[in-house]
């Protein structure tokens, strides 16, 4: 089902690695950044024809920006800016100019380590998350300056990642509390829409939408697999956007969490990355009246805990997953 | 946390834990029993199997360090443990045990609790003023008095004040002061004004200038206040706010508005129009026996940005325009008439996220204010922490400007009293003007920012 096509180091060789917190694929698929415990980000580029084992190279390393590991790394929706979030409180924007990446702005603000940083669809939005419990708004004002729009506290302990609605202005943010909560812009602030608390046994640590933007799937420490439908469809303002769940699947054979979950946009094919360093592949099957997720079974491995996996936007056979064991590995997806 | 009265920006960067907490850790333990494996014992020839005493399965706690950093709970317990020790309980205690007692009610929190219960706001200094003189207290005092004094003061520090070091920063909000001292320590310290907040000046005001004009030492007064919020609580507690030499806090106790409604609302004499108490004392100090509050101009947070622009046009004159930038940022430009060219920039900046960006612009030197009214809360002090809080955000909206409105319309004065205690406090003490300043210093953060990795 994937076959594994290529794996990189992030940083040193074989005997000298550092944990890969994640990678993030470019909007035209062509480039992947990447980040980790070494406090750098890599930004590599994909050569070669995707149908046929392309391979990744790296292109550029930014180690000067951060000062403790870098847990999060995005593109903007139209690749101009690359954003870093890390255990040093700040987030970092990089302006991209042909191949070349310069810091242009250091967000701080946040009390402790910021988890999560990612651009709204529309890249008008900049979300960021943090152990301290709030979820950041930021704008980019007239001086090419970021400033705040909103900060909302509605969890109660660490936020682990914030993700953007595929087309609207809704995120939804995942926490070490066991809930998830929605956010929509109403016009003046940042609200939040809906708590789903207890949606996971302990932390949910990740959740994805589907590429029309009305299921959403969740993963978390109890090593369950979930999803959400919205409940009215037509509607989408903040008091009658409601979202439930409706199926869940518990992966059986193992006791460790699920970090990382990615939703195809193209073949809807659902990749979970899991502590017990596997690679998962699931899919939904709606040939009853309710929704079943369907378990593909394990289709790659990693030496060590697998942080995140991420599907290239471009070529949706492509995936890419970070590890603890130091390596970044490409995957290729034969149905 | 949600419904704590302490300000957005104390919850949101947990700056509580600058008072010395019981660093007890509540991360609820699990306790797993590890098994011992149990050895079988080898038959030996002609050796008895020996009982062996069945040994208690050790259980063994664990904790990880995820966990740990993850909770916060000691932050949490030092919230606790202040906000237990400054109730109302604890209020009624000192009104009982102290020789003298004083209590200082914030026109903010008359006006909430006139809100809510649809009376005038005279209606409800009179019926507070009564449920303490009831109790004992021998006075209660507007802390808007104490505010007069801060006033005066004001633009002779902005005066003094090198146009490298500003914007120079309103000082009476305690969620402000914690935010700084705990997280721009270098930034911010140097820019805030060093002008106590009204209810510092009432503390000294009670416990060194009443205290020994009426015979007594300040270890035999307790002095308590009512306030719009929680972090007013955090403020009575520093180190600064003590007694020269002494462990005395100026101000024992801070209970918030709500804290106050729910007392009151118990008592049923306070519901009467009995006597009225006999009232002695300077008009100070019995104004809201008399159901008279004092208000100023420039909104319920004080109005430190309007007295500032208004003390500098009667000394320079110019035009002054006010743009309101945000729900709760306002910009208060001088113009000079001829020129017409800024001379004075003073801005209002409320709750959290304006105080963010502010922090920004400083930090980048792009700020160009000269002063600014800065507010944890949004909507200021009419929207603290601890003032009346409604069930839907339509009717917090419609209170929150019936409260606005109503302190508006609160009658202005009190400045000839305040002249007349300054002279007399001037001459019992020479260097009085020391108590109505305070300083302020950084706080050590966040031990877990330190790791290296």
């Amino acid at each position: 089902m994937l076959r594994q096509i290529g794996e990189y180091y992030h940083q040193g060789e074989k005997d000298d690695t550092s944990r890969v917190w994640m990678t993030c694929w470019h909007h035209g698929g062509r480039i992947l950044a990447s980040c980790g415990d070494d406090k750098a980000v890599r930004v590599w580029s994909l050569v070669g024809d995707p149908d046929s084992k392309p391979s990744l190279e790296c292109r550029t390393t930014i180690d000067d920006s951060h000062t403790r590991a870098v847990r999060s790394v995005a593109f903007s929706n139209d690749g101009k800016f690359l954003v870093s979030s890390s255990f040093d409180a700040s987030v970092i924007i990089y302006q991209q100019e042909e191949g070349e990446f310069t810091e242009i702005n250091k967000l701080e603000g946040h009390e402790s380590e910021v988890k999560s940083a990612v651009f709204s669809k529309s890249d008008e939005f900049l979300a960021t998350c943090s152990r301290d419990k709030s979820v950041w708004f930021w704008q980019q004002d007239e001086d090419e300056d970021f400033s705040v729009s909103s900060i909302l506290q509605p969890h109660t302990q660490d936020v682990k990642q914030v993700i953007w609605h595929p087309n609207e202005d809704l995120l939804v943010s995942c926490s070490y509390d066991s809930s998830i909560r929605f956010y929509r812009y109403d016009g003046e602030d940042w609200v939040t829409q809906q708590k789903i608390d207890g949606c996971h046994v302990g932390t949910v640590w990740s959740a994805s939408f589907d590429s029309e933007g009305n299921r959403l799937v969740t993963v978390g420490e109890d090593h369950v697999i979930q999803l959400f439908v919205r409940e009215n469809v037509e509607s989408k303002t903040a008091d009658q956007d409601t979202w439930k769940s409706v199926a869940r699947y518990e992966v059986e054979k193992t006791r460790w969490p699920l970090y990382s979950v990615a939703w195809n946009p193209t073949n809807g094919i659902i990749a979970t990355a899991g502590g017990d360093s596997k690679i998962r592949l699931f899919k939904i099957s709606s040939s009853t009246d309710s929704p079943i997720i369907e378990h593909l079974g394990v289709v790659g491995t990693h030496d060590l805990e697998v942080n995140h996996v991420a599907w290239n936007p471009k070529f949706p056979n492509l995936l890419s997953s970070a590890s603890d064991d130091g390596t970044i590995k490409l995957w290729d997806l034969q149905i | 946390m949600e419904d704590s009265g302490f300000s957005g920006v104390v919850r949101l960067s947990n700056v509580s834990d600058f008072i010395a907490p019981n660093l007890d850790c509540i991360v609820p333990l699990e306790t797993r029993v590890v098994e011992k494996k149990k050895e079988e014992p080898q038959v030996n020839i002609r050796q008895k199997k020996k009982q062996r005493p069945v040994d208690e399965e050790k259980k063994s706690v664990k904790i990880s360090l995820a966990d740990c950093l993850a909770c916060n709970g000691c932050i949490t317990t030092a919230e606790t443990v202040l906000v237990e020790e400054q109730s109302i309980g604890r209020l009624l205690e000192g009104i009982k045990n102290f020789p003298m007692a004083v209590i200082t009610v914030s026109p903010q929190s008359i006006v909430s609790i006139a809100v809510k219960l649809q009376k005038t706001s005279e209606e409800v200094a009179i019926r507070i003023a009564r449920y303490f003189k009831r109790r004992g207290v021998k006075y209660v005092i507007d802390s808007s008095f104490a505010r007069k004094f801060a006033h005066s003061l004001l633009s002779e520090e902005l005066e003094s004040t090198p146009s490298t070091s500003r914007p120079l920063l309103s000082s009476a909000c305690p969620g402000l002061v914690c935010y700084a001292e705990k997280s721009h320590g270098k930034l911010l310290i140097p820019r805030i004004s060093k002008i106590r907040s009204p209810q510092a000046i009432c503390g000294a005001l009670v416990k060194e200038f009443l205290a020994r004009r009426e015979g007594f030492e300040p270890s035999d007064v307790f002095h308590a206040a009512v306030m719009p919020c929680f972090d007013k609580k955090l403020e009575a507690s520093r180190e600064q706010l003590k007694i020269d030499g002494t462990e005395i806090r100026e101000t024992d106790c801070v209970i918030s508005t709500a804290e106050l409604l729910e007392e009151i609302s118990k008592d049923e004499e306070g519901n009467e129009n009995g006597e009225e108490e006999k009232t002695n004392g300077d008009e100070w100090m019995t104004s809201l026996d008399r159901g008279v509050i004092v208000g100023e101009d420039g909104g319920a947070s004080g109005g430190y940005a309007e007295r500032v622009v208004k003390d500098f046009v009667e000394k320079n004159g110019g035009v002054v325009k006010i743009e309101r930038l945000n729900k709760n940022m306002y910009s208060m430009k001088v113009e000079s008439p001829e020129s017409g060219e800024v001379v004075l920039h003073v801005s209002k900046v409320y709750g959290f996220r304006n105080i963010q960006n502010l922090v920004r612009k400083m930090r980048m030197k792009k700020e160009k204010t000269d002063y600014v009214e800065i507010m944890a809360c949004p909507g200021g002090c009419a929207n603290g922490g601890g003032q009346i809080k409604y069930e839907t955000m339509g009717e917090r909206e419609k209170r929150l400007e019936d409260v606005e409105n109503q302190y508006e319309k609160l009658p202005r004065g009190m400045n000839e009293w305040m002249e007349e205690v300054r002279k007399e406090w001037e001459h019992v003490d020479k260097d009085y003007r020391r108590l109505l300043f305070t300083d302020y210093k950084p706080v050590e953060t966040n031990v877990s920012q330190n790791l290296k990795w």
